[in-house]
């Protein structure tokens, strides 16, 4: 393999990094690639080359992992459908399986909503709970899509697609309504400091 | 701490640093960049090295980028050299009943 081939596939390897990583330090792991085979055997170099990007691809992703700050985006998806839960057993009413499966639904996303929120509530509200309206904005183009396509006639098949689609809607609607309150509780709390 | 005792010297780009490190483990630590630029990037962010501004241009108009320790970085890095000649000279005191000094 020539140094210039070797190099390019070098950089196209460089892609599984994250992000942030690739563009700090992209160019200059490339260059010392580049110097290296200019002073060593190329297979001593990219034997080298491989076993260290296999060992610190997954490194640096896990650290990117590690510092990202817990998200309140997760907890209030929980809460969303923990709410979409309950008005699935208030809307379909008293038949078992709509009561049971609306229930399950409703108490499962409940605790997991309060373990996630758990992790996340030392950290500031920041970012995610900006983008609720795009929260919002979904939710509503999934109950548009549910009150044209059940508006005509539809088979069974297609119907329990559009309650998979209502339950979505109803909660990417609360989701977007806690994320609201969340930005706006932020806001009355920067205003008062 | 290859990478900060590397650095005792003097500042070094990425290339040069990872020959010093080869060096001073006489070829038993031999990085890749991902290794060496992974540590940097930590050590940079705990404070102990910095980067110094671009001192020489490349053939191909990239430039090197040059790493040099803090103040913080020199002390720690001494500090850590002290500690493992200390170790060093215990051990080698105790295996030998004080006859090496």
């Amino acid at each position: 393999m020539s140094a210039r081939g070797g190099s390019r596939i070098y950089r196209l390897a460089l892609r599984c990094y994250p992000r942030s990583f690739r563009e700090e330090y992209g160019s200059d792991m490339t260059a010392l690639i580049e110097d290296q085979l200019r002073d060593e055997h190329p297979s001593r170099v990219w034997t080298r080359a491989v076993v260290d990007l296999l060992v610190t691809i997954p490194a640096r992703h896990l650290e990117v992992h590690m510092n990202r700050p817990p998200s309140f985006v997760l907890p209030a998806l929980f809460a969303g459908l923990s709410t979409a839960g309950v008005l699935i057993v208030v809307i379909g009413g008293a038949g078992g399986a709509t009561l049971a499966t609306g229930s399950m639904l409703a108490v499962l996303s409940a605790v997991l909503a309060f373990m996630t929120w758990r992790d996340t509530r030392t950290v500031a509200v920041n970012g995610p709970a900006d983008r609720w309206w795009q929260f919002l904005a979904a939710g509503l183009a999934a109950l548009g899509t549910f009150v044209v396509v059940t508006a005509g006639e539809i088979s069974e098949r297609v119907w329990g697609l559009m309650m998979v689609a209502l339950a979505v809607s109803l909660a990417l609607i609360s989701t977007a309504v806690i994320l609201g309150v969340a930005r706006l509780a932020r806001g009355r709390e920067h205003a008062t400091r | 701490m290859h990478i900060v005792l590397a650095l005792l010297e003097g500042e070094l780009h990425g290339y040069g640093l990872m020959r010093r490190v080869a060096e001073i483990s006489d070829g038993a630590v031999r990085m890749g960049p991902g290794t060496l630029y992974g540590t940097l990037n930590r050590l940079v962010e705990d404070g102990l090295v910095e980067e110094t501004t671009d001192r020489i241009e490349r053939d191909d108009n990239e430039r090197r980028r040059y790493y040099r320790l803090t103040g913080t970085g020199r002390t720690v890095a001494l500090a850590e050299l002290e500690r493992l000649q200390s170790l060093v000279h215990r051990v080698a005191n105790h295996l030998t009943g004080g006859s090496i000094a």
